[in-house]
């Protein structure tokens, strides 16, 4: 089925990058569609040299928007699949028959970077957490990872008629794929972090998430959250059992906490559970 | 001292360029500008890009209404005073905001607040009628005065403390937290006798008796819920906005 699926990265000011992930995509390179977002460095032009095909927006529209033009692209050329994956060297592209195998039998396909908490720093693991939990809220799904970028689609009307720009996308995205029926499964693939350093969380993600997912269930608690954010203050959430303090560091950032143990006991079960090891 | 002005859009893509041009044109150097944009349904969106990265922070994206927009754009605000600038409106001169910094630097004050103008809305230069808000009192301040809310900056801290906008109103959540910040909590103020914001004549609040009825419901609520004022409060209100059409003339 290679050759329905569409392989889609977005690129804003990746000079530095762009290249390399280019070189990785060589083999696929029929598939692939490069977005240029707005890019005011030389990105457009080391793109197009490689000979890749290339989409380019004059401003920096953001995901959505890449998201848009990429299914715009994929319905007009006949792909069935789309494959997204970030131009920056977070995503290793070796993975992608991972998605491609799986796509045959999900409709989404979220990658998954938590598999080694050992390399991911505590505070990216509890805001992960914290995310996770609040999606299975709405859409009652266990998944380790929500946000990741790396994701593997069946071509369909998801995103017409609909501009957003936030990164809550990420977020609306899985949630209008489950309400639609489809079936949503993962892929696990490295994490590239730093272990020793701090992963704040920044006010506008958070703002972001909660918002997303007020618009899909009315708990109280939520807004009760963006009323201790404008105040700056720490607050707590309890999710199915799991607890999460989010503290206050500064005008652009929360850190968040979570008893490690109980976020590693989760997170292995996508490793150990044979439910979760479909394929 | 940043500044942080927020604009909150909704098909406003007639409008906003002339809002966003009056706020990136300010000589105040550090002003932090978010749009928040409510999933708008025409150009706003392209608008908004065509400024690039004068525009801080936008987000485009469903929410619950005017003032829980308001609060994303607070809960994103990362300046030490904010202001709002609608997308109909826009500031009288270039040098507003460096009038706003330079009072709040001289007064100490929490909050500033200054002179509006209702502006005709293919003419901005037409002036329809004029608000002169003269000095703050809290017995004005009983007697239904208010400032105009579009001119009002306040210090970020004191939206930390006493929060942002109640959302349970749907017309006077502004007027809401002028009585909790002004009324209940008692922050210090300073007046700028200056016109600072031009509106478009046409607001959200004064459309229809419907809208009339539901707005005086929700001032007297107000009223009540932050024990400041009462029923004649909510009168002279109303009749505040009389004189300022019997003065036009």
């Amino acid at each position: 089925m290679k050759q329905n699926v569409l392989i889609s990265i977005p690129a804003f000011n990746e000079e530095k990058h762009i290249s390399i992930i280019l070189n990785q995509l060589s083999a696929f390179k029929k598939y692939v569609l490069v977005v240029n977002d707005g890019s005011t460095d030389n990105t457009e032009q080391l793109i197009r040299e490689s000979g890749f095909a290339c989409i380019s927006n004059s401003i920096n529209w953001g995901i959505t928007e890449f998201y848009k033009t990429s299914l715009e692209y994929a319905i007009k050329n006949n792909y069935t699949h789309m494959i997204t994956l970030d131009s920056d060297g977070q995503h290793d592209p070796s993975y992608i028959e991972d998605f491609i195998k799986k796509l045959e039998h999900f409709d989404l396909i979220v990658g998954n970077r938590f598999t080694n908490l050992s390399v991911i720093p505590e505070s990216k693991i509890a805001s992960n957490l914290f995310a996770a939990l609040l999606s299975r809220k709405i859409h009652g799904i266990i998944l380790p990872d929500v946000a990741c970028g790396f994701r593997g689609m069946k071509i369909s009307s998801v995103f017409g008629g609909y501009r957003i720009e936030a990164f809550g996308v990420v977020y609306d995205m899985l949630f209008r794929f489950v309400k639609s029926g489809s079936q949503v499964g993962y892929v696990n693939i490295p994490a590239i972090y730093h272990p020793s350093d701090v992963y704040a969380t920044k006010i506008d993600e958070i703002v972001s998430l909660l918002n997303v997912a007020r618009q899909y269930i009315d708990w109280s608690v939520l807004e009760k959250i963006l009323v201790k954010i404008i105040k700056r203050k720490d607050f707590k959430l309890r999710l199915f059992g799991y607890d999460f303090q989010a503290q206050y560091l500064d005008s652009k950032e929360y850190l968040f906490s979570t008893d490690l143990i109980k976020a590693t006991a989760y997170y292995d079960q996508f490793k150990t559970n044979p439910q979760f090891q479909l394929l | 001292m940043k500044i942080s002005i927020i604009t909150i859009a909704w098909n406003s893509g007639k409008s906003i360029g002339d809002a966003i041009k009056s706020v990136v044109s300010q000589t105040y150097p550090d002003i932090e500008y978010i749009i928040v944009d409510g999933l708008s349904k025409d150009n706003t969106m392209e608008v908004v890009k065509s400024f690039g990265s004068k525009v801080t922070k936008s987000v485009s994206e469903r929410d619950k209404g005017i003032y829980d927009a308001l609060n994303k754009g607070i809960a994103m605000a990362e300046g030490d005073v904010i202001g709002f600038m609608h997308s109909d409106d826009l500031f009288a001169d270039e040098f507003v905001i460096e009038k706003v910094a330079k009072l709040f630097n001289e007064t100490g004050a929490d909050s500033i607040y200054g002179d509006l103008e209702y502006v005709y809305k293919n003419d901005t230069s037409k002036v329809l009628r004029y608000w002169k808000s003269g000095k703050f009192s809290r017995r004005n301040l009983l007697l239904g005065w208010m400032p105009p809310h579009p001119t009002l900056y306040i210090k970020r801290e004191i939206y930390q403390k006493y929060g942002g906008f109640d959302i349970a109103f749907k017309i006077s959540a502004d007027y809401d937290s002028m009585l909790r910040f002004l009324g209940k909590y008692k922050i210090s103020t300073a007046y700028l006798p200056e016109v600072m914001v031009k509106m478009r004549v046409g607001g959200a609040s004064n459309r229809s008796l419907k809208n009339i009825i539901q707005k005086s419901k929700e001032d007297l609520h107000a009223i009540r819920k932050n024990q400041f004022g009462n029923i004649f409060t909510l009168v002279f209100k109303n009749l505040r906005k009389v004189t300022q059409f019997i003065k036009k003339q």
